[in-house]
Order: C-alpha cells, then structure tokens, then sequence
C-alpha cells in the first residue's frame, strides 16, 4: 500500500485488485485493456468478459513504463498468471500508442462507452467522462455504442488535475474533499473560474478572507459542476446518466451535478475510474474470438 | 436547345448556359469562388432596394430606401477589370480569373468589414478543433466567441477559404437586440446583413417581413414590423433555413414545409488540397505520425484515422474510397478525437468507416 505523505494531499491511492473467488485457468479468453490516461494508468484482466483484475497507478513521465508497470502490477498481484497467459490486449486513452506489447488500438471515446455499459447496466445512455486532463460527454446506445461526444482537450479548467491543486492548497487528501465540500449549511457562490490557474489564485483570496475548507472546496466544485452540466446540456441529456474517470468518486461533484441536472447518477457495480479499460478488455476478447472464427 | 456560353476560368475553358452569371458558371464546373450573400434559391443581392425603416425587436432603424451593394466576397477579375462574379452575366470568350491579386485583395478587405461586426474569435482560433467552446482558454467573453452553428457554419467556412487579414478590427459586442416570439428566436448580435433572408422571404415566400433600410451608408436588415405578425410573417421558417450565421433560430422543433425544404444546402469550400487514393500518390506520404481522411467521390469524410505511420496507414486503405489528406502530428490520437468530433457536430453522425468496432459489440 502506498501511505499518503503529509505534503502531497492530491496523491490519490493506488490500487491493486483481484477477485479471489475466481480461478482464472477456468475461463476460455483472458483479455487485458490499458487505458493510458494523463493522469492514471489503468490495466484490467477479464476472463471471459468477467472483471477478475486490475490495477490502477498513476501515469510516470513515460506512457510505455507507465504501462509496463499496471500490467506488471496485475500481474504481481494474480501470482500465477504469465503475459503469455493473456490471448489479447487492447490499449486506449490518450497515450495507447505507446503500449507496445499491445495487439490493437481503440479510441478511449468507443472504450468509455462500452466500458459503462459494464459498470453500470445497459440503461445508461449519457456517459460524462471526467478525467485527469480533459472532460468528455458520450451518448451511447444501449450496446454502449457512441453515438454523439462532446469533449475539451484544449482547456483543463474542472478536470481532475484542478482538484489535485486545489487539495494541495487547503492541504486535504483527494479521497476526502468530495464528503468535506457537502458539509456546508448553505451553498456559496460558486468562484468565478474553473481555470486552474486563476482559480488557484481566486482561492488564495478566500483563504485570506478567513473562509473555511468547507466552504471553499463547496465553491469550488460548485463552478466544476456548472462548467460540466453546460457540456453534458450541449449534447443533450437523455437518462439515464453516469459518471465515469476519476472524478466520479467525488461526491461533492457528483451531487452538485446531479442537483444541477435534477437527475441522479448511476451507481456503479465497479470502480468507475476503470471504465475506459473495462471497455479496452471487452473489446479485446471480441477481437480474439473473432480471430479464432 | 439552350444556348452555351464559354468563358476562360483561371485558363481553361469552362462552358455554361447563356444568361447564368459568372459565379452560377464556375460553380456549376466545380470551381469554387467565395461567395456569402448569394444563395442559388434567391436573386442576386447587389441592386436591391430596401425600405425607409426597418425593426429589430422594439428597436427602429430609420434609414433611406437605397440599394444593398453585396457582400463583395465574389469579386473576380473579368477581362481585366475586378468585378462582382454574381451580378455579372457571362458572355464567350470571357476572361476570368479568379485569383487576381486585386481580385483577393478586395475580397480581404470586405471580408474584413464583415467580421467586424460579427463575433468571430473562434473562427482565428489556433484551438478551434478539440475545444467544447464552453470553457475559452484563452478568456474571451461568450458574446464574443462563435456560437453553437460554428461546426458548419458558412460564414466560418468562407473566411478560412479566403483567409481573415490581419488588420480585422476587433469585434465589439453591440448587445444588439435578442428577440424571442413563439417560434423564432432573433439574435441580431449575429447578422451580417447578407440579406438572404429578405429575399428569401419575399422571393421564396413572397411575404415581406423582412428588409433593410440604408443608414450611414450601411445596409442594415431587420423586419417590417415590431413583432412577427405584425411584420406580415407566414412562419415559414424559410429565413431559418437560408441565414448564413444563424440570427433566426427555430424555438422549438423544426417545422417542416415545401418552402424551407426547397432551400437548397450550399457548397462550401474544400479547405484542404485532397490526393487521389492510390499507389502514386501513398508513395509521397510520409513515414510519420499523424491523422489522415478518406473522402468518398462526392468529396464527404469517410473515415478518420490516426496512425503512427501516415504511408502504411493509408497505404492499407486503397480501394476503400476516392481521396484522402493527412496532417502530420504527433500527438495523433489526440487529434483524431478532436476531428471526429468536429465530423460528428457538423453532421451528426459518425463518418461511414469509422463504425470498424461496430461488430465487436454482440460477441
């Protein structure tokens, strides 16, 4: 386990999992999806479609280490499962290009969307991705096909990477300043940017004046989830809605989000951050049988 | 019979029928010249005559009944002199050309007044593709930004074919009336005083709730009344439909009629030099990263792709389709997103080949 340091609250855990219960030798395609992310690496194991693995780290300065070290972690954690074991690997995300030891690239657009079919039901329609760097709408239909996205990968304003800075400041750890910001009687005006750098300074101002965590974290993500709910109203939202990437294990976010939309979010079956490699490890498997025919 | 014309475009001999204009002539022979005021469902602009007061809203506009100029983004040179390609009827043996350097320098210039008054940072926005126009990285104030037309906006289109000089003023937003009635919404804020939709509506309708007056010597449109129906309107939607930036706006859902389904879709300009897809011109690609597009024979995007290796990427398409172009980048996967996503805002849909995952979904 990795403990969290005093200095570095934005350091969100890591985390390595297995499903015990399961003994993968049983099943027939054992696929592996990478979603190389800017901010996290996540590996996904599936047996025969079934989630029965990952790891999700955070992204080194080289994507190909980066992702040599999920999957070694994975692995690690099976014990008894070889790269040779695996049949096919799909990578995605922003850096799949430099998953060598990958057999084939999908954009992490169609992977998120196939991924939240698995985390969260076939109901799903509107998938909002909210990621390290970048911040994604998805409609998808009911295989989790997309059909229409919005994203902004030119302006990190309300991504993850913003609440990263913004925890470092008001020195609390990332897992806590979702349940933090709804501790407030009433909610404050929501600051006047979700532009990292202005926003830093914006806060700054607040924790002169004598505001409380509390009530700038409420700020805060208040203007996250406004800047969200205009993109997801740009593609329409049609239920039923969930939250996919990082972010969505912010309460704080996601219950403004859903206030704001008057729509609850799904609740996911599985860590909702692995979504886009769930996605890349359905695909794969496809891809194998499909070789096989 | 009817009879043809030939006229000499840029050097070669294009042939037309007799009383078409220079502009119908070129395009028809897939020759595109800018163009903004003119619309194949309406008469030429130049020339026409407006009405001493026009509305926006609450807002009078008082004015002279003169004649509109045209937007002056045709302009060609035409047996040595530099003349608008839509007014002008072609006659044999016509000498045109279409990028004379005054021709173009004209043309720059009154694109320039345009954009002066129509907002337009997103359209010289190094960032335009890949960003969601919500959050403005660079801070501008929504008035000022494109608005949510800008994937297919014609005006957009325009200026990047002819290219948006630098010495275009800033636009000032005018906070000009925004008027929402039971079925249109009016943005004036927007207008670029073209005048498609006031002969739209009194050609294609043959209504008039709509003309322009001449104030200071600038045509100004607007309707002839305070309201819709006390401007003679048939809600039509036809103004909806010919509106090249998007000042009316259908409130609810579009309404359908044999007057605004008869508008036409113009063509836009191809902004981007294609290849033929085939072993010559694959042979010249590089061996870099980057995105390419197929385009079928009609010229619509097809596919999109990024690929670590231009030559072999597309190499492994021949066959699948007519053209293609690429852009070398490195950051490829990133830039394939934001062109898929450009696609899938102006069309709706995603470009026919890109469903290659379309059957791994039930396996």
């Amino acid at each position: 386990m990795v403990t969290v340091q005093e200095s570095e609250y934005w350091r969100w855990p890591e985390t390595i999992w297995v499903d015990e219960s399961k003994n993968w030798q049983d099943a027939e395609v054992i696929s592996c999806g990478i979603d190389l992310g800017s901010v996290s690496t996540q590996a996904v194991i599936m047996a025969d479609g079934e989630l029965y693995a990952y790891a999700s780290m955070r992204t080194g300065t080289s994507s190909t280490a980066s992702a040599e070290k999920a999957v070694n972690a994975v692995l690690e954690k099976i014990g008894d499962m070889t790269r040779e074991n695996i049949h096919y690997t799909v990578g995605t995300g922003y850096g799949r290009v430099s998953i060598p030891f990958a057999n084939k690239t999908i954009t992490e657009i169609a992977c998120h969307g196939r991924g939240a079919v698995y985390v969260y039901g076939n109901t799903v329609r509107t998938v909002l991705d909210m990621g390290g760097q970048d911040l994604k709408a998805i409609k998808v239909d009911s295989r989790g096909k997309v059909i229409n996205f919005l994203m902004n990968d030119k302006c990190a304003a309300g991504t993850g990477r913003g609440i990263e800075v913004v925890c470092d400041m008001l020195s609390v750890p990332i897992t806590e300043v979702g349940e933090l910001s709804l501790k407030v009687d009433e909610e404050p005006e929501p600051v006047s940017t979700t532009c990292v750098v202005f926003a830093k300074s914006e806060i700054l101002g607040l924790i002169r004046k004598g505001w409380s965590k509390e009530m700038i974290l409420a700020a805060f993500f208040n203007a996250v989830s406004s800047r969200v709910v205009e993109l997801l109203e740009r593609v329409g939202v049609e239920p039923d809605f969930a939250i996919t990437g990082g972010i969505s294990k912010n309460v704080g976010v996601v219950r403004r989000i859903e206030r704001k939309l008057n729509m609850k979010a799904l609740e996911p079956k599985v860590d909702p951050q692995l979504a886009g490699a769930i996605g890349a490890a359905l695909f794969a498997r496809a891809l194998y049988i499909k070789s096989k025919k | 019979m009817t009879e043809i014309v030939t006229v000499i475009l840029d050097g070669k001999e294009i042939r037309g029928e007799k009383g078409k204009t220079v502009l119908e002539i070129a395009l028809d022979n897939g020759f595109y010249v800018p163009n903004i005021c003119y619309h194949p469902n309406v008469s030429p602009a130049p020339g026409k005559r407006g009405v001493e007061a026009v509305f926006r809203g609450e807002a009078e506009i008082k004015g002279e009944a003169e004649e509109y100029e045209g937007c002056g983004l045709c302009v060609v040179r035409i047996n040595g002199e530099v003349k608008k390609a839509c007014i002008t009827v072609a006659e044999d043996g016509m000498e045109i050309s279409t990028d004379d350097p005054f021709a173009v320098e004209e043309r720059k210039r009154n694109l320039a007044k345009i954009l002066s008054y129509h907002p337009h940072v997103c359209i010289t926005c190094e960032y335009r593709n890949g960003c969601d126009r919500i959050q403005c990285m660079f801070g501008y104030a929504v008035e000022e930004r494109c608005c949510d037309l800008f994937p297919r906006c014609e005006l957009r289109f325009v200026s990047e074919y002819i290219g948006v000089p630098d010495y275009t003023p800033k636009y000032v937003f005018q906070n000009l009336p925004v008027v929402e009635e039971k079925m249109y919404r009016w943005n004036w804020n927007l207008c670029i005083n073209c005048m498609r939709c006031v002969r739209g509506c009194e050609e294609v309708r043959e209504a008039d709730a709509l003309s322009f007056t001449v104030a200071d010597g600038n045509a100004i449109a607007g309707r002839t009344g305070r309201s819709d129906v006390e401007s003679g309107c048939k809600f039509c939607g036809v103004c909806v439909e010919i509106c090249p930036t998007g000042v009316p706006r259908d409130l609810k859902r579009r309404v359908s009629n044999k007057w605004r389904d008869s508008i036409v879709e113009k063509r836009l300009p191809v902004l981007r030099e294609v290849l033929m897809l085939d072993e010559t011109s694959v042979a010249n690609v590089p061996e870099t990263a980057g995105v390419f597009r197929l385009y079928d024979e009609n010229m619509e995007i097809v596919y999109i792709k990024g690929t670590e290796n231009l030559r072999e990427g597309i190499a492994a398409e021949i066959g699948k389709a007519v053209y293609f172009d690429y852009e070398e980048d490195e950051m490829y996967t990133m830039r394939e997103s934001e062109l898929i996503q450009e696609f899938l805002q102006a069309h709706g849909r995603m470009p026919k080949l890109n469903d290659e995952v379309d059957d791994l979904f039930d396996i």
